[in-house]
């Protein structure tokens, strides 16, 4: 509820809509890929070191990872062609043979399938999601904000906790 | 910079690596623990407990303690136990998932140790069918004509033989005869050559037509001889062919008593395999100490490299590709492993342990010697096996001698008990596996032997009192089956003891069978006696016939045309001396 509330909050802060856009395109390849691989934490330390909105990337990690359990079977069917592709067998080869390479699990079917699809994803993802926050901005956030619903969760917990982080 | 970089940020995400190195570091020893308890219990198909473990990371070392792997078949127990194991561990390659050990040792190595609870059984072994000795009483023995009509009699054998050998060559034989020349046709023969000699010829184109006749009888007596001296061989080649049959026709019916009466005063498998019901299954667990490296350690890699292949397969697969410097997933160099037993070490070498010996293109060799102790003067073994796509490949050879046997029981139930008090066991021998097929050869020979053995009736009470008599016995051991599934079977001169003391010691009911089992053998061997030697009496006969008539011709052959032409030229000659000195 706190990370949900985070998110409002910078939806509707001065946050520049890049770096939430960011934020959910990085959410979006850790959602979809296996969490315990090496480019995660690559991702983790761009997430961290550059400013990238952490709150939307949580919200978009969880949702990816959801989404992940429905997409499985066509993230591996994907890997499986991918690292099956006869031009590219020397390239695998050499990965193969690094340390980094095995590191990386790269010819795991479920890691590469996954990894190429939030990777082809992410650039739309980053686009979209951009202009999604600035469509909210401009026309969305005064309208909802006079909506009857959000009058009443104004009144509730929710909302307390938003305003809590203001201060 | 600042708007696009956090440097509280970069110091975060190295609080968060060094929290992870720190969970990692805390917590190293207790994953290694539960990783080896879970692998090494999956592989040894029962709990297996570590009880301390301690690393180093530069040089990346790890050593366990205390470790207990239950017996699948025996949970109260360990198959195995190891007091230390340690080993460095090379780091590159385990970032590539290959655990490469290059020197590992392992001490107080202990088998079938006690546990202080008894462990999980994960995969439930099949059970071993217990070895009992089950001596019948007397009246459970079974009847003669059950016997006779169940058992496979080497006399009914004998008589089939005998009757296809005699049918085998009956028609040859037969048929040649029929082609032989009869009494009458040598009586014509011998007619015509004595015409021939006696006749008086007055001319010279007489002369010539005699001779042409004459040498056209001797192409026949040539032809007739040719056909005899055949039909002579056929018949002494059957007569000897017979006469073999015959013999073993008389032997047999002796054979099968010899054979059955174990069956009449006793169990057959018992007497039979008495040495395999008295020390089979002591044999079986020294084999199975002896032959620990297929028993314990091959099929624990086997079901490791089965494990891998299984988790993999799970969510997605990890696609192999060619590796510029191949190595198997796991890679022992070289270990030692000091065996405890009986207060006594052992030490074993081993170089290139593995699970995929196709990749590493070598087998783990194995070698044992220990020299003089309190409790054996020589151990010798070595081996090797690979582990490969077709099961497993290995051999082994072993030299062991002088080894002082501790008292322990051989048979603790049925209804004969023994128990081995002291003795001296020498073995050498040596086994093969092919494709999982087991295939060995041993002699066992115990020495300074002193049994104690107790029957609960009149047979097992028999062979009581043999066992405890017994000062030495050589057992031979074949080994065959299937990895899995071995069978040791063992043979001694023990066997043929107990069954002579047995037949000695019969009842007066068991020998009135005996009496008839003799009697009703030699019976279906009497029969087919007497028409075989009435066959072979006609083949002698034969052979008789075959003789006088080839001597007959013989002698018609040699009997030459020349005497008459020497007469005739005589003739010639007093006629013409007549004429010159006119007489």
């Amino acid at each position: 509820m706190r990370l949900l509330a985070k998110f409002l909050k910078a939806l509707n802060s001065e946050a520049s809509p890049w770096q939430i856009a960011l934020g959910i395109t990085l959410g979006l390849i850790v959602g979809l890929t296996p969490l315990m691989r090496l480019h995660n934490l690559v991702i983790l330390f761009l997430l961290l070191f550059f400013r990238i909105n952490i709150a939307s990337f949580l919200v978009a990690f969880g949702f990816f990872s959801g989404l992940a359990y429905l997409l499985d079977p066509v993230m591996i069917s994907l890997g499986e062609s991918v690292l099956t592709a006869g031009s590219l067998q020397d390239l695998w080869t050499a990965w193969y043979n690094s340390s980094v390479g095995r590191l990386s699990q790269f010819n795991h079917t479920l890691t590469m399938g996954s990894l190429v699809l939030s990777l082809l994803a992410s650039p739309l993802v980053l686009l979209a999601s951009r202009y999604l926050v600035l469509q909210y901005r401009q026309r969305l956030m005064v309208w909802v904000s006079k909506l009857k619903l959000v009058q009443a969760l104004k009144a509730s917990r929710l909302y307390q906790i938003y305003e809590s982080l203001g201060n | 910079m600042g708007r696009f970089i956090r440097f509280s940020g970069l110091a975060t995400f190295l609080l968060i690596l060094a929290g992870l190195a720190a969970i990692f570091l805390l917590f190293l020893n207790t994953w290694i623990k539960l990783a080896v308890e879970i692998g090494a219990g999956s592989a040894n198909g029962a709990e297996v407990n570590v009880g301390q473990v301690s690393h180093t990371l530069s040089p990346l070392s790890v050593t366990l303690e205390q470790i207990q792997l239950t017996d699948p078949t025996n949970p109260d127990q360990n198959r195995l136990f190891i007091a230390r194991l340690s080993g460095g561990i090379d780091l590159l390659p385990l970032l590539m998932d290959k655990l490469i050990i290059p020197e590992l040792s392992a001490s107080g190595i202990r088998f079938d140790a006690p546990r202080d609870s008894a462990g999980d059984v994960y995969a439930k072994p099949t059970e071993r069918m217990k070895n009992l000795f089950q001596m019948p009483e007397d009246s459970e023995l079974p009847g003669v004509e059950e016997i006779l009509a169940k058992s496979p009699l080497k006399t009914d054998k004998a008589v089939e033989q005998a009757r296809e050998t005699y049918a085998r060559y009956q028609q040859q034989i037969s048929e040649q005869y029929q082609s032989l020349p009869g009494e009458e046709t040598l009586n014509d023969y011998k007619q015509r050559l004595d015409s021939l000699q006696n006749t008086e010829f007055k001319d010279a184109a007489a002369l010539a037509k005699a001779r042409e006749e004459f040498e056209q009888l001797q192409a026949q007596l040539r032809e007739d001889k040719g056909a005899l001296k055949q039909f002579k061989g056929s018949v002494e080649e059957a007569r000897a062919a017979l006469e073999q049959q015959i013999i073993q026709l008389k032997a047999a019916p002796q054979r099968d008593y010899d054979l059955l009466k174990g069956l009449l005063v006793g169990d057959a498998a018992a007497l039979g395999e008495v040495t395999q019901a008295l020390f089979g299954e002591k044999v079986r667990i020294w084999s199975e100490r002896l032959f620990a490296a297929y028993h314990v350690m091959a099929p624990m890699l086997a079901r490791t490299q089965q494990n891998q292949t299984e988790q993999r397969r799970s969510e997605g697969r990890f696609v192999p590709f060619a590796e510029t410097r191949p190595l198997p997933s796991l890679l022992i160099g070289k270990a030692e492993l000091s065996l405890d037993w009986q207060g006594q070490t052992l030490s074993s070498q081993w170089q290139d342990i593995t699970t995929e010996h196709d990749k590493l293109g070598r087998a783990t060799r194995f070698s044992l010697s220990s020299q003089s102790s309190p409790l054996w003067q020589s151990l010798s073994t070595t081996g090797d096996f690979w582990l490969g796509k077709e099961g497993l490949k290995a051999n082994q050879d072993w030299e062991l001698t002088g080894i002082q046997l501790a008292q322990q029981t051989l048979l603790g139930e049925g209804k004969l008990t023994s128990s081995l008090e002291r003795g001296q066991l020498d073995s050498a021998g040596t086994l093969s596996i092919e494709r999982n097929q087991l295939s060995g050869q041993g002699r066992i020979n115990l020495s300074q032997l002193e049994l104690s053995a107790k029957g609960s009736n009149r047979l097992t009470n028999l062979l009581a009192d043999t066992l405890r008599k017994l000062q030495e016995l050589k057992i031979e051991a074949d080994v065959d089956g299937l990895l899995d599934a071995p069978n040791v079977s063992l043979r001694s001169d023990l066997d043929r003891k107990l069954g002579k003391v047995l037949a000695e010691n019969v009842s007066g009911e068991a020998k009135a069978r005996l009496e008839e089992l003799s009697q009703k053998l030699n019976a279906r061997a009497d029969k087919a006696l007497g028409t075989q030697n009435s066959n072979l009496q006609q083949l002698i006969n034969w052979q008789k016939v075959a003789e006088g008539n080839l001597d007959s011709i013989e002698q018609m052959l040699n009997s030459q045309f020349k005497n008459v032409l020497d007469r005739q030229k005589d003739k010639l000659k007093d006629k013409l001396k007549d004429k010159v000195f006119g007489n």
